[in-house]
């Protein structure tokens, strides 16, 4: 019962990350592939590290995943930002009319 | 899986070594060491895959930023209109064939080309930033505006003389120090 | 659990073509930061699938080393070369 619950979770992640994959070769602007990749990508990442810990129980391992979707959860919308305000900054700054 | 990620190393390697800016290659680079320390995982070797996470992305990549800081760096502004479709891929066979013998001529001098696009105005770009080249559009013609100080000034001219005829032709303005900046 | 193993990869792999081919040096980092959080998820599930729980401390030194990585060569760029 629980492999099934936590399968389809890791299903529906795995989708959540195919829509970013196709949403980065979608658009030709720089700041919306940015707005994609951010967004819709932690959001697959959450579900499938909850469809694991689901999967696992509650034990040593759980703890451990928690602590790296943690991590995750902090840096990757951070990494983003620095590389947009990067971009930004040293003068990329081209609108779509 | 073990082939597409294989697969993906000679990729990438072989892009590290044919690309033209050293800024890509360092990137490809950490690319490489990411996806090498996954084939040590496949193969049962978590130690050393640790060891190349650690040396390969972070060290690695540092030391290369830091000595390509002793690298010269030929800072091109490209000063676009307002009207203009602004993306890169609408750009026109003209502008790209003055870029790309530009940056040619970079890789010669053994300097980095660094090109900014731009929609600030002309004379916010002369106070406010450091620069090599600007170069901006006009009907008939296209200028580049240089300080009459850059050393790289003949050896430019005399590059381009020698390349194929432009479709448009380009012309070449050499701009005075204003005496009221000097004061500031 | 294999199947999400497979796509995972494959996924992987279109982010590296989005590194080789991105226009401007901005999408490259882009493109690195992609491959390097799905090789997290990627190690998770590897080690959830062989019930090794060392594998786990790589997930964690990838997800803090990667950040110092891309973080540095933003830097690096806004300031037009100097540190």
């Amino acid at each position: 019962m629980r492999d099934l619950i936590s399968g389809i979770i890791i299903f529906i992640g795995i989708s959540f990350v195919g829509l970013g994959i196709i949403g980065i070769y979608r658009f030709n602007n720089f700041y919306s592939r940015a707005l994609i990749a951010s967004k819709v990508d932690t959001v697959g990442y959450i579900t499938i590290i909850l469809g694991v810990m689901i999967r696992h129980g509650f034990s040593y391992f759980t703890m451990k995943v928690f602590f790296i979707l943690l991590i995750t959860l902090i840096i990757n919308p951070l990494i983003t930002h620095s590389v947009v305000r990067s971009a930004f900054i040293s003068g990329y700054k081209l609108r779509k009319e | 899986m073990l082939e597409l990620t294989l697969l993906l190393l000679i990729v990438l390697s072989i892009a590290a070594l044919q690309t033209r800016s050293l800024r890509n290659a360092v990137i490809y680079l950490g690319v490489f060491s990411l996806a090498i320390s996954f084939v040590y995982l496949l193969y049962h070797a978590p130690d050393v895959a640790i060891a190349e996470a650690v040396i390969g992305s972070t060290i690695a990549t540092i030391l290369y930023l830091v000595a390509l800081q002793k690298y010269k760096i030929f800072t091109i502004y490209y000063r676009l209109q307002d009207s203009e479709v602004e993306d890169t891929h609408y750009f026109s066979r003209y502008k790209l064939q003055l870029v790309k013998s530009l940056e040619k001529f970079c890789t010669k001098q053994e300097l980095e080309a660094q090109i900014i696009y731009s929609l600030e105005e002309l004379d916010d770009i002369l106070t406010k930033h450091q620069y090599a080249l600007i170069i901006e559009e006009h009907e008939a013609f296209i200028s580049i505006y240089a300080h009459h100080e850059n050393y790289m000034l003949d050896k430019l001219e005399f590059f381009l003389d020698n390349e194929p005829a432009f479709i448009r032709p380009y012309r070449i303005v050499k701009m005075e120090e204003i005496e009221g900046e000097v004061m500031e | 659990m294999t199947f999400a193993v497979f796509a995972l990869i494959i996924f992987s792999l279109l982010s590296a073509f989005r590194v080789l081919i991105g226009p401007t040096l901005w999408d490259r980092l882009l493109g690195l930061n992609l491959i390097t959080s799905k090789l997290i998820v990627l190690i998770i599930l590897v080690a959830c699938l062989r019930e090794e729980s060392f594998l786990l401390d790589m997930a964690l030194v990838y997800a803090l080393l990667s950040f110092i990585g891309i973080i540095f060569i933003s830097i690096y760029i806004q300031r037009k070369g100097r540190f």
